[in-house]
């Protein structure tokens, strides 16, 4: 066999057992680390991210289909979606999107591209149901 | 040449062995829901009043909360009837209404379907609001849940207890006029909002509020569950000045609206925890 397809089919093993280690795990979700994100007196953000009197505030992007915003390890708000979910969402704010544009320029507004509306479902159900990360946002007011 | 069918096998065995794995999902819970009982329309309103200071509260809401929103001040001679007593409450279980007062029975009123039916036809001919939609009012009053007590305290009531299965029906007109369960409000959307909403082709919603847990359909469609803590609001309340006052009667309750744009079907259904 040449070396060319050895390689390819070694590395087509070692991912794929990677892969069953994983997923025999439950797929969990792979923590990434927290992007901080300093933010300045005047901008809209600093008078949420201040009121509590904990100046931070930070945003956790679950790719298993959770959304949540927390404050000194306190709950504020979550968002639970499903691929399901998402699409329906994104479906509403398109139309919604097109309806405004549509009564500011009084013309029909084309639609979106149909293959990126599908590509945005891909990607969100691929990361939804094989691979799971957890993305956090750590937003800082600045005095 | 030994080697290249051994990969082959691992590889084989490795797709067979990864598969069987993938395939095998975790036992599905096969175990049937248990058919719940209709679900019952609850509402417990605890009142306390003080005849000294001339102060009610509300629901868990203090006389102060409730002067903000612009509830009324009783007269003098209410105010002499209120501090002869100590409380009285009024209970609409089952099939019957119960009152008491100063917790000693005063009267029993049957409260069936048959006694509703005089009840809808009292209503018609007195009250100039249009004919009672009998379905309706029963969708409501059917295995309701209703108590209403009144205390002379000077304690801070018992927060409101709500918990409506019944879903409450809520109708924009073509010309942007609001009504809830037939009846008119007086309030209208603007008509950039009715056109923003006829444009996008929306024709029903369902919302439906579990004690902070938000589950909300746009044509019947699900869009994701929101959970809305008390703490995260207070936030919001206090970043934006909202003065939204003590909102735990609101977290410990549960009900839902259908809304339909037009004359499209009424949106069905329940709102279920």
């Amino acid at each position: 066999m040449p070396r060319f397809w050895r390689v390819l089919l070694i590395s087509l093993i070692i991912v794929l057992v990677l892969y069953g280690i994983y997923f025999a795990l439950g797929r969990p979700v792979i923590p990434l680390p927290t992007i901080p994100y300093k933010v300045s007196p005047g901008q809209p953000l600093h008078s949420i991210i201040t009121s509590d009197g904990a100046d931070e505030l930070k945003l956790t992007l679950n790719t298993s289909g959770e959304i949540e915003i927390t404050s000194e390890d306190q709950s504020l708000a979550a968002l639970n979606y499903t691929p399901e979910t998402f699409d329906n969402t994104l479906d509403l704010g398109e139309r919604l999107l097109n309806a405004q544009k549509s009564l500011q320029s009084k013309e029909d507004v084309p639609e979106s591209s149909p293959f990126l509306r599908k590509l945005i479902n891909w990607v969100i159900a691929y990361y939804y149901h094989i691979i799971r990360f957890r993305l956090s946002v750590l937003l800082i007011a600045l005095p | 040449m030994n080697k290249t069918p051994t990969f082959i096998k691992l590889l084989l065995a490795v797709i067979l062995v990864l598969g069987m794995l993938m395939v095998q999902q975790p036992p599905m819970a096969t175990a049937e829901i248990a058919k719940q009982e209709i679900p019952a329309n609850m509402v417990h309103i605890d009142v306390t009043y003080d005849p000294g200071t001339k102060s009610y509260s509300i629901g868990g809401f203090s006389a102060e909360d409730l002067r903000q929103v612009g509830a009324p001040q009783f007269q003098d001679e209410i105010w002499q009837v209120l501090s002869m007593l100590d409380g009285a409450t009024l209970k609409i279980q089952g099939d019957t209404i119960d009152f008491f007062t100063n917790d000693q029975p005063l009267f029993s009123v049957a409260w069936d379907g048959a006694s509703r039916e005089i009840l809808y036809s009292l209503l018609n001919a007195y009250i100039e609001l249009g004919d009672v939609d009998m379905e309706r009012a029963e969708a409501w009053l059917d295995k309701s849940d209703i108590v209403i007590s009144l205390r002379q305290s000077k304690e801070l009531s018992e927060p409101l207890q709500i918990s409506l299965a019944t879903l409450l029906q809520v109708q924009v007109k073509d010309n942007g006029e609001l009504s809830v369960e037939g009846f008119p409000t007086g309030m209208s959307l603007t008509p950039e909002t009715l056109d923003l909403v006829n444009l996008a082709g929306i024709e029903n919603l369902k919302l439906c509020w579990n004690k902070g847990v938000i589950d909300l359909q746009v044509n019947g469609q699900s869009l994701p569950q929101a959970t809305l803590y008390q703490g995260g609001l207070s936030v919001v309340d206090k970043a934006f000045g909202l003065s939204l006052g003590d909102l735990t009667p609101i977290f410990g309750s549960s009900f839902g609206a259908g809304l339909v744009i037009g004359e499209a079907d009424p949106v069905t259904g329940e709102c279920l925890p």
